[in-house]
């Protein structure tokens, strides 16, 4: 990686506004409304909500993959990957053209689909497939550079050398996931999309896998949005947390804060969705009803049916993202609750416990 | 949770009385076909699992895929029939004739993974209840017929039944839907339940809600449940008693709280650090990464001796006996035997 002389924490990727429609005209389904995350350089954001929720059509639409009938009808993205003589630069994603997406995507963004199984060529080694970008992006290499930057690549990522002239269906589905993340990573993005990159996995293969592209994101320095429906595991590894429903992100905010003290219904819901792993056993309920069909939203704010804290107010009118009652600061949550007019009810009003210093302590209370 | 008689362990929630379903000694070896220099060779799938599901009782089997969890479920509802053990319903051997069969299946119900799969999308749900409806209990009339089929969307918590009966599955959510695949079992009055992982494909918002209603068919209809999960927190959640699977063979199993507080098997402490858990007060250690073994040709001893930190000689050599190793816990691991002191302190 070369070394980056823009500071750790400013933005790589703003995505303001985002709207994105399914089909056109009369039919057209608003799949993402109003979407505006910031991915800082060296964090990890995640991005969590359930199937049909918008989130990985965000992923899509921001890195122009999206494909017809997926529409992005408004908003900007913008990325600001360091130049080769380390000032940041600018490029309006939405605007760019062709050629200049195709210089972009791997080499400084990449992304790595959920099903490693389909997103891998079957008839490709993965020695092949591995050095691909490689051959179009540096073109200066010779094949034997080649060749072990590939081997590199997979012992990075903890696949031995004697793999690298495997087929996809040899390799294991753990294995197979690790050769997507070392693909992406092969010429060092400053970006990386994962879209739910670990959930066909079993848990222990989960966990080693997400151990390795954490040590080696403080390795590699780059900054990861972490798509997935499993917010138990996004609270354990992402530093920020965006929540998604219904094409909108509900809410945002630091993931401690999040798990200890979530400011929208649905956030509490969804955290309330996870049984524990520990203490007392108690009933749960989850969130009653079932997400809504993007063709028949519900008016006003999308939860409102399934919120145990509806108000008038929320049928009528659709809250936008706002800080919450009595806070300052970064995180934001879209609900009417948090207005400042009314009393918040105490399950969205609690505080985060200070950081915890090596003490363990026992959160049974929340989950 | 487990009695020994003879030398069989059967793991299960410990009641009185005769349990509903009671699985003996259940062995699968699927034969493996072709390959030039393979031979006839089989996968070990399930070896030797002693299982009984008193009524009124949920137990939880836990495993990562390829453990045989989903094979053990298939043949305890007679879908795969096995190498060798047998089936015990209320005590008595289950028989083979079609007649037998066809008496056993309305009493033992698997409910599948995918529902977005097992219902059939040109069919109402009406069509998906009445016809287990009229195969098993032959009702007199269609007005009966009718009310039958509303009672069963009743009793899965889908009301007004009139709503959902002349609904095509694609009109409903996927909880809706594990729903109805829920309703059809009940449909033939079964004392067992079984769900082979019922939630896995579904919202996770929705996912209690599903568990739920498990919890509630156990409780108001005194059902036996086997719930078959690679979710070790919500097998916690619903279960009595949890058994862990590895590669077809159970390592440990006892009262669910036990188990994930107190696991004393290496696998199962594996199993509980990898699985997320927000309020961990730690970072995670691992230990015994790497995976799963080929069933076709199974470490010798312990088969989970290759990834174990523990791994004394014997492991590599004999396969370790269920050993008691709390109220009701068994584990199969030589660490908890007086006999072999462990090289390395286990924690729990």
């Amino acid at each position: 990686m070369t070394a980056t002389t823009t500071a750790i924490g400013s933005p790589v990727l703003e995505v303001r506004d985002l709207c994105v429609d399914y089909g056109l005209g009369d039919k057209a389904v608003r799949a993402i409304t109003d979407a505006s995350i910031t991915l800082r350089r060296g964090e990890v954001l995640g991005l969590a909500g359930e199937s049909g929720s918008g989130k990985s059509t965000l992923a899509y639409a921001l890195t122009r993959l999206l494909r017809a009938p997926g529409v992005i009808t408004g908003g900007e993205v913008l990325f600001h990957p360091n130049g080769p003589d380390g000032t940041a630069q600018t490029i309006d994603l939405l605007a760019a053209s062709a050629a200049q997406l195709r210089r972009i995507r791997w080499s400084q963004l990449a992304v790595v689909f959920q099903s490693a199984m389909h997103a891998l060529n079957p008839v490709a080694r993965i020695d092949a497939q591995l050095t691909d970008s490689l051959k179009a992006h540096r073109a200066d290499m010779s094949p034997a550079q080649r060749r072990e930057r590939a081997v590199e690549l997979l012992r990075m990522v903890g696949i031995s050398e004697d793999r690298v002239r495997s087929y996809p269906h040899e390799l294991s589905g753990g294995m197979r996931q690790r050769v997507m993340i070392a693909m992406a990573l092969a010429l060092e993005p400053q970006v990386v999309i994962m879209d739910e990159p670990t959930t066909a996995l079993d848990v222990v293969t989960q966990r080693e896998i997400i151990e390795e592209l954490m040590q080696l994101k403080e390795r590699l320095g780059f900054a990861i949005v972490f798509i997935t429906h499993d917010l138990s595991l996004l609270i354990e590894l992402a530093d920020r947390i965006a929540i998604m429903y219904a094409g909108r992100i509900v809410e945002q905010a630091d993931a401690r804060q999040l798990f200890h003290a979530p400011r929208h219904p649905y956030s509490l819901g969804l955290l309330n969705s996870f049984p524990s792993l520990h203490g007392e056993r108690v009933r749960m309920e989850g969130i009653p009803g079932s997400p809504p069909s993007l063709s028949t939203l519900p008016t006003g704010c999308a939860f409102h049916p399934r919120c145990g804290f509806a108000l008038d107010r929320c049928r009528a009118d659709t809250p936008v993202l706002m800080s919450p009652t009595g806070e300052a600061g970064e995180r934001t949550a879209a609900c009417w609750l948090q207005d400042g007019r009314q009393d918040v009810p105490a399950q969205l009003n609690l505080t985060a416990p200070p950081r915890p210093t090596g003490a363990p302590q026992s959160d049974g209370s929340l989950l | 949770m487990t009695t020994q008689t003879e030398n069989r362990v059967v793991h299960g929630p410990k009641r009185e009385g005769v349990p509903a379903l009671e699985a003996r000694n259940l062995t699968k070896h699927f034969p493996v076909h072709g390959g030039i220099r393979r031979g006839n060779q089989v996968v070990h799938a399930v070896e030797d699992i002693s299982l009984a599901l008193p009524e009124g009782t949920a137990t939880a089997v836990v495993g990562e895929s390829g453990s045989g969890k989903s094979t053990l479920a298939r043949m305890l509802v007679q879908l795969i029939t096995p190498t060798s053990g047998e089936l015990l319903l209320d005590g008595r051997p289950v028989g083979t004739s079609s007649r037998e069969r066809r008496a056993y299946t309305s009493q033992v119900h698997l409910v599948l993974q995918d529902p977005f799969s097992s219902l059939n999308s040109v069919h109402t749900v009406r069509y998906h209840l009445e016809r287990p409806l009229k195969l098993h209990r032959r009702p007199g009339s269609a007005k009966e017929l009718d009310e039958l089929a509303k009672s069963l969307l009743e009793r899965v918590a889908l009301t007004p039944a009139d709503r959902y009966i002349d609904k095509y599955p694609h009109e409903l959510s996927g909880g809706q839907r594990q729903r109805i695949a829920i309703a059809r079992g009940l449909a033939v009055e079964p004392r067992v339940l079984l769900a082979d992982e019922p939630v896995s494909m579904l919202d996770v918002s929705i996912r209690l809600g599903v568990l739920n209603l498990l919890d509630e068919l156990r409780e108001r209809e005194r059902l036996a449940v086997l719930y078959v999960t690679h979710d070790i927190a919500s097998a916690r959640y619903l279960a009595d008693t949890v058994v862990v699977m590895y590669a077809g063979q159970v390592v440990e199993s006892g009262p669910a709280l036990q188990i994930t507080d107190a696991p004393a098997h290496p696998y199962t402490q594996l199993l509980l650090s990898a699985a997320p858990a927000p309020q961990r007060p730690g970072p995670v250690a691992l230990r015994g990464r790497g995976a799963p073994p080929s069933l076709v040709n199974p470490p010798a001893g312990c088969r989970f001796n290759p990834r174990c930190p523990f791994a004394m000689d014997i492991c590599r050599t004999s396969a370790p006996p269920a050993l008691p190793v709390g109220d009701d816990q068994v584990a199969a691991c030589w660490l908890h035997s007086p006999d072999h002191k462990p090289e390395a302190p286990v924690s729990t």
